[in-house]
C-alpha cells in the first residue's frame, strides 16, 4: 500500500508549507512586512521606532528565507521549474545581498517582497498568469513595435539630432522621447511645436509616428487583455460543464440512441412481415 | 414592451404579483407602478433638472427666484410622496432593492436642513436628476451591468493596489531626498505615481528632471508606465467587456439562445428518446 508507506522528510516539509493555515500566516506576515517597509520611508517614524522596525523586518525575512530554503530542500532542482518559485527566490534573495556601494539601489528593491502576495492569493495569481500567458502570442506585435521604434529613432536622430540634442541627441534619447510621444505626454507643446519652428515639415514625422506607434501599441495591449479575459472566462465555462465539448458528447450519445431505435424498429417490422 | 420584459422589477403594474398583499398596499403599488404615472414622474425629473440648472444663474434667480423655488418644492413634494407611499407599501423590503435605497438617499438629501457643516448638501440636491437612470429601463440596464461587472474585477483591483504600493515605497526611498516635492513621503509618491499613470506631464515635469540627477531612473518610469497603465487599462476594458457580455447574454437568454438553455434542451431530448426506446422494447416484448 502506497498510502501507508512512511512519508519521507521531503514530503513532510512540502506538506507542512502547503497547509492552508501556514499559508495564511505567511500572507499575514507579508502584509505586516509591507506596512513596515512603508513606515521605513518616513524619517520621523524611523527616528523613534527604527530599532523595532528593523528587528521585525529581519524576523519576517528569516521566516521567508526558511520557507524558501526548506522548499528548495524538499523539491531540489524541481523548485526552479515553477516560475512563481523562481520569482519568490529572487524577490526574497534581494534582501540578502549586502546593499552597499553599487548595490545600494537594492535596499529600495526589498519592497518587491510584497509582490509575493500575487503568488500567494489564488485569484490574483490566476489573473497575472492569464495576462502573462497571453504575452507569448503577442511576440510578433511586440517585434513590430520594436522595429517601428528603431526605425523612427534612427530617422529622428539623423533629422533632429543637431538642432535638438536634448531631445534626439543620440539613439537612447530618441527612444525615450519617442516613448514620451507615444504616451501622448506633451508631444505637441514640448516636442513637435518647437521642432516645427526649425523644420516646418516635421509634422509629417510626428503624425505618422503617433498614428502607427500608438495604434499598434494600443492594439498590443487590448489584444493581450482580451486574450487573457477569454482564457479566464473559458476556464470558468468549462468548470460549469457548459463548453461545446460537453454538448457535443451529449449529442453523440443521443444520435447513437436514435440509431439503435431505428434499427430496432426496422427489425421489428421485418419480423412482422 | 421589450425592455419591460427584460426588467421584471419595472413591471410593478402587473396586478397578479400583488395578490398576496393587503388591498391598500396593492393599490399603492399599482398606482405608482402605472405606466402613465411613471412617465409623469420622468417629466417631473426633467423639469426639476432644468429648474436646478436655472438656479445656478444669479440673473435668472433674481427675476424668477420665487417661482423656481416654489416649483422645486412642489416637485420635491411629489417625489417624497412617491417614496413615502412605496415605503409604506413595501416596509423593509423597500431597502432590499438597491435602486430604492438610491432614490431614498437622493431625495432625502433635499430634506436635510442645509446649513452649517451641511452647506455642501445644497449643491448635492441636483443628484435628484440621477433618478432618471433608475426610471429609464435601458439606461438602468447599462448601469446595472457596469456595476455588476465590478466585483469580478476585485482581484485586478487588488493587483493594482499592490503594484502602486510597491512602486510608491521604491520611489520614496530612491527619490525623496532630491525631490521632496514629488516623492517626499508615501502619500506624495502615491499621488505622483497616479499622475504618471494618467500620463499627465510624466516626462517633462517628472522623469526628465529626475533623470538629470539619477540617469538610470528611466528604467523605473518605463516599467511603471507599462505595468500600471497596462493593468489599469485591463481593469477598465475588462469591466466594459464583461458588462457588454452580461447585457448580451441577458438578451440572448431572454430569447432562449444561451448555451445553458441549449444544453438543457439537449438533455430533455435525450431523455425523451430513451423513454421512447424503453416503450418500444416493452411493446415488442408484450407482442411476442
Amino acid at each position: 500500500m502506497e498510502g501507508l508507506a512512511p512519508l519521507s522528510l521531503r514530503d513532510r516539509v512540502e506538506a507542512f508549507w502547503a497547509q492552508k493555515r501556514v499559508q495564511n500566516v505567511i500572507i499575514t506576515l507579508i502584509l505586516i512586512n509591507a506596512v513596515l517597509l512603508g513606515m521605513e520611508t518616513s524619517p520621523r517614524i524611523m527616528a523613534s521606532w527604527g530599532e523595532i522596525i528593523t528587528t521585525l523586518d529581519h524576523a519576517m525575512l528569516t521566516v521567508f528565507v526558511i520557507e524558501i530554503v526548506s522548499l528548495l530542500f524538499a523539491r531540489g532542482w524541481r523548485f526552479f521549474k515553477d516560475p512563481w518559485c523562481v520569482f519568490d527566490f529572487l524577490v526574497v534573495g534581494i534582501a540578502l545581498i549586502p546593499a552597499s556601494g553599487p548595490f545600494a539601489v537594492l535596499r529600495a528593491l526589498r519592497v518587491l517582497r510584497v509582490l509575493r502576495l500575487i503568488s500567494k492569493i489564488p485569484s490574483i495569481r490566476r489573473v497575472v498568469s492569464a495576462l502573462l500567458g497571453s504575452l507569448p502570442g503577442m511576440a510578433s506585435v511586440f517585434g513590430l513595435v520594436m522595429i517601428l521604434f528603431y526605425v523612427y529613432a534612427v530617422i529622428a536622430t539623423k533629422l533632429f539630432g543637431e538642432s535638438f540634442p536634448e531631445l534626439f541627441g543620440d539613439l537612447g534619447m530618441s527612444f525615450f522621447t519617442l516613448f514620451q510621444v507615444m504616451t501622448l505626454e506633451a508631444w505637441a507643446g514640448g516636442v513637435a511645436r518647437p521642432i516645427m519652428e526649425v523644420y516646418p515639415y516635421a509634422w509629417i514625422f510626428f503624425v505618422l509616428f503617433i498614428l502607427t506607434a500608438t495604434f499598434t501599441v494600443l492594439n498590443l495591449f487590448v489584444a493581450v487583455i482580451v486574450n487573457s479575459l477569454n482564457t479566464l472566462h473559458g476556464q470558468e465555462e468549462s468548470d460549469k460543464g457548459n463548453d461545446m465539448q460537453t454538448m457535443r458528447h451529449e449529442l453523440e450519445l443521443m444520435r447513437r440512441d436514435v440509431k439503435e431505435l431505428r434499427e430496432h424498429l426496422l427489425k421489428d417490422k421485418e419480423r412482422h412481415v | 414592451m421589450f425592455f419591460v420584459a427584460l426588467c421584471p422589477c419595472i413591471m410593478t403594474a402587473d396586478a397578479t404579483s400583488f395578490s398576496h398583499l393587503p388591498p391598500w398596499k396593492a393599490a399603492l403599488e399599482r398606482f405608482w407602478g402605472h405606466k402613465s404615472v411613471q412617465n409623469f414622474i420622468i417629466v417631473l425629473i426633467l423639469i426639476n433638472a432644468a429648474i436646478l440648472g436655472m438656479e445656478t444663474s444669479p440673473r435668472i434667480l433674481a427675476a424668477w427666484g420665487q417661482t423656481l423655488h416654489a416649483l422645486d418644492q412642489g416637485i420635491l413634494a411629489v417625489f417624497v410622496a412617491e417614496i413615502g407611499c412605496l415605503l409604506a407599501a413595501r416596509g423593509w423590503r423597500f431597502f432590499k432593492d438597491p435602486w430604492g435605497v438610491f432614490d431614498f438617499i437622493v431625495v432625502g438629501i433635499a430634506l436635510v436642513p442645509a446649513s452649517g457643516p451641511f452647506a455642501v448638501l445644497r449643491s448635492l440636491r441636483v443628484l435628484r436628476v440621477l433618478r432618471l437612470v433608475n426610471k429609464i429601463p435601458s439606461i438602468r440596464r447599462v448601469v446595472g451591468a457596469l456595476l455588476g461587472a465590478i466585483p469580478g474585477m476585485a482581484s485586478v483591483f487588488g493587483l493594482v493596489m499592490i503594484l502602486f504600493y510597491v512602486f510608491a515605497v521604491i520611489s520614496t526611498k530612491l527619490f525623496s531626498q532630491s525631490f521632496p516635492a514629488l516623492f517626499g513621503d508615501l502619500g506624495l509618491s502615491l499621488f505622483t505615481l497616479f499622475q504618471i499613470m494618467t500620463l499627465e506631464g510624466w516626462s517633462g515635469d517628472i522623469a526628465r528632471p529626475i533623470m538629470e540627477v539619477y540617469p538610470y531612473s528611466w528604467i523605473f518610469f518605463f516599467i511603471f508606465i507599462l505595468t500600471a497603465t497596462f493593468t489599469v487599462l485591463n481593469l477598465f476594458i475588462a469591466v466594459i467587456v464583461n458588462s457588454l457580455n452580461t447585457i448580451h447574454e441577458e438578451e440572448s437568454a431572454d430569447q432562449g439562445n444561451d448555451i445553458e438553455t441549449v444544453r438543457k434542451e439537449l438533455a430533455a431530448v435525450h431523455e425523451e428518446v430513451s423513454a421512447l426506446r424503453k416503450l418500444l422494447e416493452a411493446n415488442a416484448q408484450s407482442s411476442r
